[in-house]
């Protein structure tokens, strides 16, 4: 090995070296946050729906698309300046955000989310890291919305924040049709109890979503949009949290 | 005239209604005239901008009088206005049109129908002789004018600075700019376009401060800011409410539910030192502290970058010295303008958190580090004040230079303004405009309705004389109007239109026409007929099943109302811009819901133009039969020029919040069931239905048409535009990843095409431009109704 060699490396050593005493630094400052990985979990479909009026459905297609969710925090909480790890040291764990619906996502307790998930299939995904403001949360919002395709897949789908396709089962034949739909964006704040307390390891938050409850409200003689509303409606009804310490 | 209540303002009434009374006992008024003769219907408020030729001061046309007369007495308690009373036999809407030798007609607002009809006339010159006539439409919409009276308006108070106008372009906004002088003074004024009082408000009993501002709230209110004291006031200088503050420091906002933020200060001890700093609090109504915001609690209290924030007045260390507020309802968040700083904070109104700053990070401490911009253009301010977002989102600031590196008192102050991208922390520099001179203190900036920029270099610094400057938004600015106030110091100022100024001329501020039968005139106003009364709560759409309303949740103020009149020439539409559906929390911002008041002014019966005129890049191009906004097909990404629909967050009815307007088809309308048991608002799947108005006047229709002239069948109307984009929807120019291939479908290049009937219509397509991508019509008044219009 060289000298240049060995003083590149040196250096590139130090730089890293530099980079984790910085990032402890930072944190060590951070006595107010709370690192926290956040994980959203979405268990697979079942593929055959028993519809509210009691009609079985089999499912074809099912499809939801998240764009964000935001903690919110109980209206005592005052904090000091926050970096969301997120947005700076962090940044690149997280997967890419493909559009930004023009919102910046400059809260410390908004988590972006801008993906499709596949509801036939189990969906396990990492959101990243971020540094929460200690403290209660009384509420949180799911926003839904139209994210670009990143799968191959039709447009009436790709334009979907939610599409749900099937046949009746006891016709399992013939071609599927829409069974619920919606094309436009939807989010709710629904009251949830939670608290992120001082920690000076990471925690993990699980967010999972049980949308085969949610799908239960669907009945099969409606209109698609018509279902459609009624299951984002009652989305957040299914929507839990679970801290690990 | 400024006590605390109407009181004082019934009594001028009164007084005027006995005047009037006795011109009737003496002059035998009561009989009818023989001579009557019908004219047009008079327009709903019109009022010349100043800059027409329209002087229509004699009285040279035969019309005679009806068996009403109208007199003109000088308001009691200021010199600028009068008293002018009508009373009518019969129930009857009347109209005050006067006129100078050299100023252009001006009209007030119509009446409420009745027998008397009592107007404050504002907006007037000094020392000149003004000629009135009334406009009387009876409830048979016959017209008559009155004769014309004649009032000599009075002085101004002595103290009144000396004004000159520099410059007065065409390409200036127009309207009045008010202002006070710092110092003592106790007069608030407004001038005109050439430079002329034509306002003032003065009073013993009005507790200025040291430095009064007088605010603008877009609506023909007035907020002034004075000790301890907020008051909101119409032009007619009534006050309309009051707020007592605990104290208060350069800025207040009204907040859209009545609350306040106030910016006040408050001193610590640190390292034995007394240290002042901010503090932001919300008050309602009652004068409750809702929320309060410390810097103490947010911010730095160890840096002191210069000698600014080094400064010791009454043994205090000014550590922050804000300077302003500007509550952004988008992001529910606030911008606080800290001068001692040479920041620009963003903080979180839910949680106080400060969200980033705009600046330099110099001596900054640990906690800060990722709240700031890396600037890749320009340079910073210092010393600032007056932040503001506009409506691109920029940031625009008053930048005194007092301690930058190209210092104001070598390089003068300037207006800048920043463009942020929060999601990389860049920042780039993409305007300024070097004021004339260097203000060491006070300043301020504003973006008009038209996208012109309002400057006001008003401190002592270079020179004792206030420069307040209108130019254009791009570089190189072009200076459209330029007042100097001779030796006087001047905190803030603020421009508001004619049509605003007269806004309080009669009845109430905000409130559209009341006609006695409908707001919807169905009976004289043929396009009134496609008008949906959303007046009525049965219209209503609601989404989420719950049983309520917008305004059941969060108050009366978000219950839609509309009004819908004409005349032969305009369709006039009214409405408080609130929806007719249930508003969804996309988690955007504000908890609550918006209203935008509007008055829509569309030509009627419009003919085919041989042009096709681009329609205005933001803003609205139509109206919807709701009475609400239509946006054009692109805004927020791609310098603006994104696919909102493709990308963005637009909720179930095809339009998204702040100011709720459509992008895309108003598909709510048809899609769900109404509070009233309809299935749905409009029909969907039938022809003819007209669902907006284009600012062109042609209506635009639902989607579907008859296929033939008898209407044989019903077909789907598509849009001729083909996307041609990657999917890349944020980073896409919508305008040039759309390309219209005229075999797709009928519609033109426009979005419109000739009916089965042969009229002209623009359609509501499912796919881009969505409703329309350029005006076929008539354009006289689209900048009426969206100022950024520029054909």
């Amino acid at each position: 090995m060289n000298i240049k060699i060995l003083k590149n490396t040196w250096l590139k050593l130090s730089f890293v070296w530099l980079l984790l005493i910085k990032s402890s630094l930072v944190l060590a400052h951070s006595d107010d946050f709370t690192r926290v990985e956040v994980k959203l979990q979405i268990p697979a479909l079942d593929n055959k729906l028993t519809a509210q009026n009691g009609d079985l459905i089999n499912l074809t297609q099912a499809y939801l698309s998240s764009f964000s969710f935001e903690l919110i925090a109980c209206p005592q909480i005052n904090l000091k300046p926050v970096n969301n790890d997120k947005v700076n040291l962090l940044s690149w764990l997280i997967p890419a955000a493909h559009a930004n619906h023009g919102v910046s996502f400059t809260k410390p307790t908004q988590i972006p989310v801008q993906q499709r998930h596949n509801l036939l299939v189990k969906t396990d995904i990492y959101l990243g890291i971020y540094k929460l403001p200690k403290g209660k949360y009384c509420q949180m919002n799911y926003t839904l919305g139209k994210v670009p395709d990143n799968q191959g897949l039709s447009s009436e789908i790709t334009k979907s924040s939610l599409f749900i396709a099937g046949k009746q089962f006891e016709l399992n034949i013939g071609t599927s049709h829409i069974i619920a739909k919606s094309d436009y964006a939807f989010g709710k704040n629904f009251p949830i109890n939670l608290e992120i307390p001082a920690s000076h390891k990471p925690l993990s938050l699980v967010i999972s979503i049980n949308v085969s409850e949610a799908l239960k409200i669907i009945t099969h003689s409606v209109p698609s949009h018509k279902n459609g509303r009624l299951v984002l409606l009652s989305l957040s009804e299914q929507v839990t949290l679970e801290l690990m310490l | 005239m400024f006590k605390k209540s109407n009181n004082k303002m019934i009594n001028d009434y009164r007084t005027s209604f006995i005047f009037v009374m006795l011109l009737f006992l003496i002059g035998g008024c009561g009989g009818s005239s023989s001579s009557e003769k019908m004219v047009d219907i008079v327009p709903d408020p019109i009022v010349d901008d100043g800059t027409g030729s329209g002087n229509d001061s004699g009285n040279d046309n035969d019309t005679p009088v009806s068996d009403s007369s109208l007199s003109v007495v000088g308001h009691s308690e200021n010199n600028l206005m009068a008293i002018a009373s009508v009373i009518t036999q019969e129930n009857a809407q009347v109209i005050i049109e006067f006129s100078s030798e050299n100023t252009a007609l001006k009209q007030t607002l119509k009446s409420d129908l009745g027998k008397e009809h009592v107007f404050t006339i504002v907006g007037m010159r000094e020392n000149t002789p003004y000629n009135f006539k009334a406009i009387i439409t009876d409830s048979n919409n016959q017209v008559y004018e009155t004769d014309i009276e004649t009032h000599t308006t009075g002085d101004l108070p002595a103290d009144a600075p000396i004004v000159e106008v520099l410059t007065h372009e065409q390409n200036s906004l127009g309207g009045i700019t008010f202002f006070a002088a710092t110092e003592g003074a106790s007069t608030f004024y407004g001038v005109d376009e050439a430079g002329e009082y034509v306002w003032y408000l003065h009073g013993d009993n009005i507790p200025m401060s040291a430095s009064p501002v007088v605010k603008s709230l877009g609506d023909g209110r007035l907020m002034l800011l004075l000790t301890r004291a907020v008051w909101i006031i119409d032009t007619k200088g009534e006050i309309l409410q009051t707020y007592d503050l605990p104290t208060y420091h350069h800025d207040v906002n009204l907040l859209s539910n009545g609350n306040l933020l106030v910016l006040t200060t408050e001193v610590a001890t640190i390292n034995n030192e007394q240290i002042k700093g901010d503090k932001i609090i919300e008050l309602d109504q009652q004068g409750n502290t809702l929320w309060q915001w410390s810097s103490f609690e947010h911010m730095d209290t160890e840096r002191f970058p210069g000698v600014l924030a080094n400064r010791i007045n009454n043994g205090q260390k000014d550590w922050t010295h804000s300077n302003a507020l500007f509550y952004d309802p988008h992001d529910d968040t606030i911008l606080l303008s800290s001068r001692s700083q040479s920041w620009v904070l963003n903080i979180d109104h839910q949680t106080g958190n400060v969200l980033w700053i705009l600046g330099d990070d110099k001596e900054i401490s640990n906690s800060y580090s990722g709240s700031f911009f890396t600037l890749n253009n320009g340079s910073w301010m210092a010393s600032q004040h007056a932040a503001m977002f506009t409506n691109l989102g920029d940031i625009l600031i008053f930048d005194n230079r007092n301690e930058s590196e190209l210092a104001g008192n070598i390089n003068n102050s300037r207006a800048v303004r920043y463009n942020i991208n929060t999601n990389e922390m860049t920042a780039v520099q993409n305007w300024e405009y070097i004021a004339p001179k260097y203000t060491q203190a006070l300043g301020d900036v504003d973006e008009l309705s038209n996208g012109n920029i309002l400057i006001n270099a008003g401190g002592p610094g270079s020179s004792n004389t206030a420069h307040i400057i209108e130019v254009t938004p791009e570089l190189p600015s072009q200076v459209t109007w330029e007042l100097i106030v001779l030796n006087t110091a001047i905190y803030r100022a603020e421009r508001i239109s004619w049509q605003n100024l007269m806004s309080s001329s009669v009845g109430l501020v905000q409130t559209p026409p009341n006609n006695v039968n409908s707001p919807i005139d169905i009976a004289n106003c043929s396009e009134a007929v496609n008008f949906v009364d959303t007046n009525n709560s049965d219209n209503y759409i609601d989404y989420n099943l719950d049983g309520n309303t917008n305004a059941d949740l969060f108050g009366d103020a978000l219950k839609p109302t509309l009004s819908v009149t004409c005349d032969d020439e305009v369709l006039y539409v009214t409405s408080n811009g609130a929806t007719n559906f249930d508003w969804i929390n996309l988690g955007q911002g504000s908890a609550i819901p918006s209203t935008i008041y509007k008055s829509w002014t569309i030509p009627r019966n419009p003919n085919l133009t041989s042009q096709q005129v681009a329609i205005p890049l933001l803003g609205p191009i139509a109206v919807t039969v709701t009475g609400l906004q239509i946006f054009g097909p692109n805004e927020n990404s791609a310098d603006n020029y994104a696919n909102p629909v493709t990308d963005g967050l637009l909720n179930y009815c095809g339009g998204h919040t702040r100011e709720y307007h459509f992008h895309e088809r108003a598909k709510c309308f048809f899609e769900w069931e109404t509070l009233g048991g309809a299935e749905s608002l409009l029909p969907a799947q039938t022809s003819g239905v007209v669902m907006a108005y284009a600012l062109d006047g042609f209506p635009i229709m639902s989607p579907w048409e008859c296929s033939d002239e008898s209407c044989s069948s019903t077909v789907k109307v598509n849009s001729s535009y083909r996307y041609i984009g990657t999917g890349d929807y944020s980073n896409e120019n919508a305008w040039n990843y759309h390309e219209y291939q005229a075999d797709l479908s009928p519609l033109d290049e426009c979005n419109g095409m000739i009916r089965p009937d042969g009229s002209y219509a623009y359609y509501a397509t499912d796919e881009w431009p969505y409703y329309m991508a350029c005006f076929k019509g008539p354009t006289h008044l689209v900048s009426d109704n969206n100022p950024r219009f520029n054909p």
